[in-house]
């Protein structure tokens, strides 16, 4: 059988597949993090989480260049060792897989809230993660031209957050920088899961040719999600203030729900704003179904494999099937927001730890190799 | 394992036929909706929390109805519990419809509620999603539940007549709407205290009047303002616009200046003093004294004598709120500005009373006609 | 006895039809036959063309000379014949194959070849204006059902010498011409040899429209959407070649076929170039905004009355509860009732006699519509809302575009339907990500937006003015992509002299 290969993907394909699980991840509820640990300054968060990400991509930069065309998938073995590198490999795809669950947790926990209360759960569920899977079936490229065309959608939300300025009052936004300095550092530390799809940059790096413009595009996706979280953080503290806002389980959903145009077309605008996010939902979790299955597909194939499109489609369906079932088991939303601290620890050490000891390894491997060279 | 793709393949697709094959759960059609768009909560003698809603008849309500023999194009229903959610169960079995939440415009509390303190019983109405947050919050000092059984002289639905009220920016001199997110954010938040407008009916005219704030301290009730107080209120916290205002400036004499327009600027000198820089704005309209005619000399006169008025009324507002412990304006959050440490609410509930705060009034005329 | 001269070989070919012409004369004692098929060659040129020429030759030349230039097949014909095409066969299958192509047949008796000779003298239809691609401004000459004249249509645009016209017979049976166009130096090679290819693969009895080829040689075959351009409008296809498309015209078929295409294409007219930018821009926008309305109004509908009436305004919700309060039927069921009747009453108005067209108008709009809401069987809401619907469908200028959204119009539906507002946006998603999967010879189906292309996304919603298209759009990877240079307009600063006001009066 002739092995299909994946299309690269051209630079904007690459932002946009960057873009929009980043910006789609954790927006409606991110700002409760920094509320709740730093308070009325809890927007400095987003800055200090925007630097605190940069290490990590300059690391995947430097494994694009390093082991040009392969995955961190397939890099890992050779850096690590067989046994250590297919278990950090389980790690790194567990985090992934945690975030898909969660992402897709919210997105329908939103959907059966607002829009569909009497639709029975699982319902829900299954069309979410069957239209998800459908797309990410197709390959990188179509699944990227999708989160390209969402552009405007993004747009749209930025729009929204601007209108939702409307009751904001600068005097709820202060005492500026009146904690001690490690508030802040742990209030972005605590903050960083926004930026955890981002991470997907150690797998897509791989799908793309123009190697001189990772870092860059990347760079720019966390610059304009952290401009744009920091914004909306701004916004949503100047109308709830911090304590205001920790009574909601989606602060951002109900800042724009604020807006009102007494006589305009629609009455409660936030609710369209779900609708978009929900669109873009879909996309991100499309995104992560493919780099899941595209990952766990390589765990057993031969580095240089990157490319084979026909192994990661059996996965799919598995593990869309294994999500629907991890969703059920979920009781409620607050079991998740209860744990969501101890997934970011968890997660951040897995994805900066191993980024970091992945670095170490191979600059140490390098330096004796050629050490030994000399000789 | 090609032949098992398809087969996945092939289920997948059948299973697309599920959700046709299932219930369509969420279908209601729209005319079998009951919306209720007035919602009054109030306490019954037995401490039962007893809720009043207004359900519009849509039929009667479109410009061609054919049945102009009824009068009301709307009806209450009530219903009682322990708890408000209790209660609101119980209107399922009262009607033939759903009912929805969803265009709740206008939410009614009672006075003894309010005495009580609302957060328990509003409480479960946040918490529904589909519960607009937009809606406006309102006070009765009766019953409210009998407030939305009156009828209007344009015999236009009363809960959509008090939206509109509300809703309209050139109602804002006697009008300080609040949403329900906003009650929200007040009661939430440690360094303001919320207030609801109140509510009255004139059976004479058949006209809704809102007039006057309840000031609350925390959740509880507080203190009434007159509505020469809320108007007071409207200058110091700088939300409201467009107010007028009648003062003496000579003996004998008076001026009425409109659209009024203010800035507040607060200070903070710790422990205890707050100085609030109020620069205001506003036309002259009317000067009782007209035979006479008007010089520069007297526009400073009357600017001086509007800008000691505000003072004099300001100054009483506040030490009338700080009586009652009510922040209404949210000096706590100047003052929570500039706090080092950690802020709570009982630093704040004690502080507040004894706080030394001066109001410096500048008031400048823009509009005075010619002058000689 | 099996026939052994090339008469009595073409004889048992033919089997005799009824409109073939078998026309046996003498001249300077040398006997010819003249073979053709009445209906496919012009008689009134046969003696201009053939027998007087040939009377010449053969009277200037003699007898003796002429027959020994009998025997020398290639001079021949061109010794006498000059004013049309001619050729020397020997082969009675391709003899044969020329005459039903309208050739006629001049044969020395019991010579071993034959001289073909092209007199096309079928009918054929004047270009008019397409009935169905109709413009407020630009030339009205649409393609007709002959190959010769579309390609001629074409030439009239293009006075390139790289345009090439590359023919092809394809049908077992029909054996139909098929040429393809385009320009070499602007198209790429990749997409010719794709175009050659699909083409050479396709192996069928019959090709009577080019839509059978389109069929054929398309990308996916299941989906709604065309992934190949089919115009009726010459400069449509001119345009088209001159992005670097290739088009493929069919013998006896007026559409043309245009490949590659995107989504964006489909909605582009001609007339948006010749009106201005204002104007083109505006309707652009009026016909994307159309169409969108079109595809979505319906579900939107259903899904806001039905499921999700917190988004719409209070007193439009409750006025439509009001004027629904009578009707009998669920919403869905009676927005498909009024969708299925208007279908119906489409594709029956293009088949109504004239004088009926006018008064079946009157009933069905009229008549239909008051008496349906009058017995209340329909809601005043839904009968505006589907027939706004219905008639923003065709504001796309590109047919096969809106019967793909005539369809998945029920898809949109039935999300809508079943899950409000969240089934409306996710089915809307799923045929957005099924577009995504979808290219047309190499070149994705969402281009500009995805890839996005900045130059060429903004020709997308807007027309981008002449001046500023200075470049070819990298769409459909032209060869050469320099288009214009730099022509100043009067209104240019660098063209405005000092000194020129003070001229003015």
């Amino acid at each position: 059988m002739k092995i299909k290969k994946h299309k690269a993907l051209s630079p904007s394909l690459f932002f946009f597949l960057l873009l929009v699980p980043t910006s789609t991840f954790s927006f409606m509820y991110y700002p409760l993090t920094g509320a709740k640990v730093i308070g009325s300054d809890g927007y400095l968060a987003i800055p200090v989480a925007f630097l605190f990400t940069i290490p990590l991509l300059l690391i995947a930069t430097y494994f694009s260049y390093r082991y040009p065309g392969l995955t961190i998938i397939e890099y890992t073995p050779l850096v690590l060792g067989k046994f250590l590198g297919m278990v950090c490999n389980l790690l790194y795809l567990a985090v992934y897989f945690m975030l898909t669950v969660i992402l897709l947790r919210d997105a329908i926990g939103l959907a059966y809230s607002f829009l569909l209360n009497r639709t029975p759960f699982f319902f829900i569920n299954i069309l979410m993660v069957g239209a998800a899977l459908y797309l990410s079936y197709y390959g990188i490229s179509s699944t990227a031209r999708l989160a390209s065309f969402l552009l405007p959608a993004i747009v749209f939300l930025g729009l929204m957050i601007f209108l939702s300025y409307q009751n904001w009052q600068v005097i709820n936004v202060l005492p500026l920088c009146k904690q001690p300095l490690y508030t802040y550092i742990r209030g972005g530390a605590l903050s960083l899961y926004v930026f955890y799809p981002l991470g997907l940059l150690f797998q897509a790096a791989a799908f793309t040719k123009r190697r001189k413009k990772i870092f860059s595009l990347s760079l720019l996706v966390l610059a304009l999600v952290s401009g744009f979280y920091f914004l909306n953080f701004l916004g949503i503290t100047g109308v709830f203030t911090a304590e205001g806002l920790t009574r909601y389980l989606w602060p951002n959903l109900e800042f724009v729900r604020t807006i009102s145009f007494p006589f305009a077309l629609f009455d409660d605008v936030g609710l369209i704003l779900l609708v978009a996010w929900g669109v873009l939902a879909y996309s991100s979790t499309t995104i992560l179904f493919f780099f899941l299955a595209h990952g766990l597909s390589q765990l057993t194939l031969k580095p240089g494999n990157a490319q084979s499109v026909a192994s990661y489609q059996r996965i799919l369906v598995v593990l869309g099937l294994i999500t629907v079932a991890t969703i059920q088991s979920i009781p409620n939303l607050d079991f998740l927001r209860a744990r969501l601290n101890l997934f970011q620890i968890i997660s951040g050490l897995i994805l900066f730890g191993l980024s970091f000891l992945l670095l170490l390894t191979s600059l140490t491997r390098r330096y004796f190799a050629r050490g030994k060279n000399n000789e | 394992m090609n032949k098992g793709l398809s087969l996945i393949k092939a289920l997948l697709i059948w299973s697309l036929l599920l959700p046709v094959l299932s219930g369509c759960w969420d279908v209601v059609d729209i005319e079998k909706r009951e919306l209720l768009t007035g919602l009054a909560l109030d306490l019954t003698e037995n401490s039962r929390v007893l809720l009043t809603a207004q359900i519009p008849v849509p039929r009667l309500i479109l410009p061609s109805s054919e049945d102009p023999s009824s009068d009301q194009n709307f009806y209450t229903l009530s219903v009682q519990g322990a708890t408000t959610l209790e209660a609101f169960n119980k209107f399922k079995s009262k009607t033939s419809g759903q009912i929805d939440t969803i265009k709740t415009n206008i939410l009614i509390i009672g006075e003894k509620i309010a005495a009580r303190g609302v957060k328990p019983y509003l409480d479960t109405i946040g918490r529904m999603p589909k519960f607009p947050v937009n809606s406006h919050l309102l006070l009765s000092r009766g019953e409210p539940g009998s407030l939305l059984q009156k009828e209007v002289a344009s015999k236009t639905l009363p809960t959509f007549y008090l939206r509109d009220f509300l809703n309209l920016m050139n109602k804002r001199e006697t009008v300080h709407p609040v949403k329900l997110w906003n009650f929200f954010y007040k009661l939430d938040n440690s360094a303001i205290d919320p207030f609801l407008p109140v509510l009255y009916y004139d059976s004479g005219e058949k006209i809704f009047i809102l007039a006057g704030l309840a000031a609350f301290s925390g959740d509880k009730l507080a203190v009434f303002l007159t509505p020469e107080e809320s108007k007071i209120y409207g200058i110091l916290s700088s939300e409201q616009a467009e107010i007028t205002l009648f003062t003496q400036w000579q003996k004998a004499r008076f001026i009425c200046v409109r659209y009024i327009n203010s800035r507040v600027v607060y200070e903070w000198s710790p422990p205890q003093t707050i100085m609030i820089h109020l620069t205001a704005a506003g036309y002259l309209m009317e000067e009782t004294g007209a035979t006479l005619p008007l010089i520069p000399d007297h526009i400073s006169k009357m600017e001086k004598a509007l800008a000691r008025q505000i003072k004099e009324d300001a100054e009483k507002l506040i030490r009338r709120l700080q009586a009652a412990n009510s922040d209404l304006i949210g000096l706590g959050r100047v003052v929570r500005a500039n706090h080092e440490g950690k802020w709570t609410e009982e630093y704040w509930r004690k502080l507040y009373p004894t706080l030394q705060i001066e109001v410096k009034v500048d008031f400048n005329l823009t509009r005075t006609g010619r002058l000689n | 006895m099996p026939p052994h001269t090339l008469q009595e070989k073409l004889s048992a070919l033919l089997h005799s039809p009824w409109d073939l012409v078998r026309r046996p004369f003498t001249i300077e004692r040398l006997q010819f036959e003249l073979i053709y098929l009445k209906g496919l060659v012009k008689e009134e040129r046969l003696d201009e063309a053939i027998i007087r020429p040939l009377q010449h030759f053969l009277t200037t030349t003699g007898p003796d000379s002429a027959q020994e230039l009998l025997s020398i097949a290639h001079v021949f014909s061109s010794a006498f014949i000059t004013s049309t095409e001619t050729r020397t066969i020997e082969s009675p299958e391709e003899a044969a194959n020329l005459l039903l192509e309208g050739w006629a047949l001049l044969l020395p008796l019991d010579s071993q070849f034959l001289t073909a000779v092209y007199l096309p003298g079928w009918t054929r239809r004047k270009p008019q204006e397409p009935t169905g691609e109709k413009s407020l401004r630009g030339p009205r000459e649409g393609f007709t059902e002959d190959l010769l004249d579309n390609v001629t249509l074409i030439r009239r645009w293009i006075k390139d010498p790289n345009l090439r016209v590359e023919e092809k017979t394809i049908g077992k049976r029909t054996r139909t011409k098929v040429v393809l166009v385009f320009l070499a130096d602007l198209a790429s090679p990749t997409l010719v040899t794709e175009v050659n290819k699909r083409l050479d693969a396709i192996e069928i009895d019959a090709v009577l429209e080019s839509g059978y080829l389109e069929e054929l040689i398309t990308d996916d075959r299941l989906t709604v959407f065309p992934l190949i351009q089919a115009t009726e409008r010459s400069d449509k296809v001119t345009a088209a070649l001159l992005e670097g498309r290739v088009a493929i015209l069919v013998d006896k078929s007026p559409s043309a076929l245009v490949v590659p295409v995107t989504i964006n294409e489909l909605y582009q007219s001609p007339e948006d170039y010749y009106l201005g930018y204002w104007l083109g821009s505006l309707l652009r926008l009026i016909r994307l905004t159309g169409n969108n309305l079109a595809i979505l109004l319906p579900g939107l509908y259903v899904a806001l009355v039905q499921v999700n009436p917190e988004l719409l305004p209070t007193r439009l919700m409750i006025n439509i509860a009001g004027l629904r309060a009578n009707v009998p039927f669920p919403l869905i069921l009676e927005v498909a009732f009024i969708a299925f009747a208007l279908e119906i009453f489409f594709e029956s108005s293009i088949r109504l006699p004239q004088p009926v067209a006018s008064v079946g108008g009157v009933v069905t709009g009229i008549v239909l519509g008051y008496a349906s809401l009058q017995a209340g069987i329909v809601s005043s809401p839904t009968l505006v809302v589907m027939i706004v619907a219905t008639i923003s469908l065709y504001s796309g200028p590109n047919y096969s575009m809106s019967i793909a959204w005539r369809i998945l119009k029920y898809f949109l539906l039935l999300g809508a339907a079943l899950f409000g507002v969240f089934g409306l946006n996710l089915f809307a998603v799923l045929i957005l990500a099924h577009t995504a999967t979808l290219q047309s010879f190499g070149v994705s189906y969402l281009a500009p937006w995805a890839p996005l292309q900045p130059p060429a996304l903004a020709d997308g919603p807007l027309r981008k003015p002449l001046w500023l298209k200075k470049r070819r759009f990298s769409t459909y990877r032209p060869l050469d992509k320099k288009r214009q240079g730099n022509t100043r307009g009067e209104d240019s600063p660098a063209l405005r002299k000092e000194g020129d006001e003070d001229k003015e009066t």
